[in-house]
């Protein structure tokens, strides 16, 4: 999952990425308002980790440009602001989580996955298609009962796949969910994932749309 | 205060009562001399007559009086040889002792005493004395004193009431105000209703209202000031509680390692920001800082902010020059190491590396100048003004500031009655910050006199 993180502070900013990247998330990190509304623009996220004091005006002028604009990409508001009114203020702005600096980091990512939960409309965090079970808090895949050891792309890839089981999902869409600006993708990575996903986790798993994209299939 | 008033208003009455007393009894006195002599004068013509004619002086019975009269004069009439020829019912057989002569006279006879009056004649031989008791004088005295006392004492009475309720109810409102002080709770500023106030105290209302606003001003700030940093230290924090838990699931020791050296380093710059905070609220209203008058030898101040900054500057392998440090610079050794401090940490953050900062110090009669310059990225003309704000960063600065440096400076720039400049330097980029701070005038005469 690829996670915007908006946060000018140098430390915090390095402590969040890093800590999401822990988690498994893809992170890109931008310092001010302006630098969000650019990345927005081009490129769609999972979710949103907002600061609301940036540099060259309000975080909530990036949540509104998104609700305006009928974006409904997720967004967690983290910010020093603890008065009861802008906390109300800011989910009356279209934010779907507001938590106070300073805060837990499992509480952050708790929430993260709550509100992609939510946006997929799925509201399990266990996911399944076929012989194959996804545990999105443990961030665990079992086939037919038995663990499959992943890499964390290999696993990004098909928690993509199975959130929008029964959609179709373009090979740009993986491309985004795996890679953030600074990453270099390789050309046929892509392909590579879903070879070695078939491997391990059968080959009627992931249908393969030609020249179209991928699908997992919805059958319980 | 009414009753001091009042007993006052007394007082005064009971002198005028006094002084009314003794003035009436002055000018009664002169006008029952006036009438005895001349009942004596008119006696006399009489009595000058008769004998001119060769006829007795003695007069015949007295007329009935229309008015009762409480006593009657007494008289003598005889001759300058000392004879007397007639004595009125009552007089005595002597002619007075006080023999000074025709006038007036207090005599005492047969233990009461007269108002004598004696005339002599001018045609015959004839001496006339005639008198009337003191004590019926006393009697009129005390009888015209006891008409007018009665409606002065009532006056008296009165006018002290007056006077003391008047008094009572002048001070009312001044008790009203101090009442209506006593009763706020503690932490009440809020202004006094002056609208509503009489006259009097109106001026008193308005020179409170102007204190209690102040102190407002004064609580304002220092909770804006507390609420401020609070809200300032959120982030750091935050920042240091992430660290703490990306260093505990860290996977590998390099990771955990370099998990815990940037919690240190985050450490190091809240504890920065703390020290910035607690200068900033030392600079505020009040502070013991400033002792008005006071100069400091550069020299001294600056041993001390380049021990300090060493270290990082070796780090950056930033080059510092000094120059002008023998002057004296107005303000105390503290201020000024916060102002030195503050300013070339903020050039040594800012170049990059092997990048040159420079202080100069000059001093003229009237003024000292600082001048920290650098060749670094400097500050834009744009964000010049918002540069001095408490807790504003310019965008693009190095990372480390607090936000807070260029406030501390600014306000004791303020306190000192001095002006800073931010400017970039003639050629190349780099920011130049110019301070000039006023020597009092006692010190720049001294100085100008040196």
């Amino acid at each position: 999952m690829r996670i915007l993180l908006v946060e000018d502070d140098d430390m915090l900013g390095d402590a969040v990425r890093e800590a999401l990247r822990q988690e498994g998330y893809v992170v890109d990190w931008v310092r001010a308002g302006g630098a969000a509304l650019a990345a927005l623009s081009t490129s769609n996220f999972s979710a949103l980790v907002l600061d609301l004091g940036l540099p060259d005006g309000d975080g909530l002028g990036v949540l509104r440009w998104l609700r305006q604009n009928g974006r409904a990409t997720p967004v967690v508001i983290v910010t020093a602001r603890d008065r009861v009114s802008e906390r109300i203020g800011g989910l009356d702005a279209g934010a779907d989580d507001y938590l106070i600096k300073p805060f837990d980091i499992d509480e952050l990512g708790a929430r993260l996955r709550a509100i992609t939960r939510r946006a997929d409309g799925c509201a399990e965090s266990v996911l399944s298609a076929g012989n194959v079970v996804l545990d999105l808090r443990q961030r665990t895949v079992t086939c037919q009962g038995a663990p499959a050891p992943l890499t964390a792309r290999e696993y990004a890839v098909v928690e993509l796949l199975m959130r929008k089981a029964g959609c179709l999902v373009t090979r740009a869409e993986i491309e985004e969910e795996l890679y953030g600006f600074d990453d270099h993708i390789a050309s046929n990575a892509i392909e590579v994932y879903i070879h070695n996903l078939r491997r391990k986790l059968g080959p009627r798993f992931i249908t393969n749309l030609k020249g179209r994209g991928y699908r997992v299939e919805n059958v319980r | 205060m009414a009753i001091a008033a009042a007993g006052a208003a007394c007082a005064v009455f009971l002198l005028l009562g006094l002084l009314v007393y003794r003035a009436v009894a002055a000018s009664t006195a002169v006008q029952f001399d006036e009438m005895l002599q001349q009942q004596a004068s008119l006696a006399l013509r009489y009595a000058d007559h008769e004998y001119g004619e060769g006829d007795t002086v003695v007069p015949p019975a007295p007329a009935a009086f229309p008015l009762a009269m409480p006593f009657d004069v007494i008289y003598q009439i005889g001759t300058r040889s000392g004879q007397i020829l007639y004595r009125s019912p009552g007089a005595p057989a002597a002619p007075p002792t006080s023999g000074e002569g025709p006038g007036c006279a207090n005599v005492s006879l047969g233990g009461r005493w007269w108002r004598t009056c004696s005339l002599a004649s001018r045609s015959t031989p004839l001496v006339l004395h005639m008198a009337e008791p003191l004590d019926y004088r006393a009697a009129l005295l005390s009888r015209t004193m006891r008409a007018v006392a009665v409606p002065l004492s009532f006056a008296l009475v009165l006018l002290t009431l007056l006077i003391g309720v008047v008094t009572e109810r002048a001070f009312r409102p001044v008790r009203r105000i101090a009442a209506e002080l006593a009763e706020r709770r503690d932490d009440d500023l809020s202004p006094l209703n002056t609208a509503e106030m009489p006259v009097e105290t109106h001026g008193l209302g308005v020179a409170l209202n102007g204190v209690l606003a102040r102190q407002a001003e004064v609580l304002a700030r220092e909770r804006r000031f507390t609420a401020d940093a609070a809200h300032e230290l959120r982030t750091p924090l935050a920042s240091l509680r992430v660290q703490a838990q990306v260093a505990a699931r860290a996977g590998t020791a390099t990771e955990r390692r370099s998990a815990l050296d940037k919690l240190q380093a985050n450490i190091d710059r809240t504890t920065h920001l703390m020290s910035q905070l607690l200068s900033l609220s030392r600079l505020e209203p009040g502070s013991s800082l400033f002792i008005p008058e006071q100069v400091t030898e550069a020299q001294r101040v600056v041993d001390l902010v380049m021990e300090d900054l060493a270290p990082g500057a070796r780090d950056k392998q930033v080059a510092i020059a000094v120059s002008g440090c023998h002057h004296e610079v107005p303000g105390s050794p503290e201020v000024l190491y916060l102002l030195l401090r503050n300013l070339l940490e903020n050039s040594i953050r800012n170049v990059s590396t092997g990048g040159r900062v420079a202080l100069e110090v000059a001093a003229r009669d009237a003024q000292a100048l600082l001048t920290i310059s650098d060749d670094g990225p400097g500050i834009p003309c744009a964000e010049r003004s918002r540069a001095f704000e408490r807790f504003y960063r310019i965008p693009g600065s190095a990372p480390g500031s607090s936000g807070l440096g260029l406030s501390i400076v600014g306000r004791i720039v303020e306190l000192l009655g001095g002006e800073i400049e931010l400017a970039s330097p003639a050629t190349g980029t780099g920011l130049v910050v110019t301070v000039t701070l006023p020597f009092t005038s006692a010190h720049a005469q001294a100085r100008s006199a040196a």
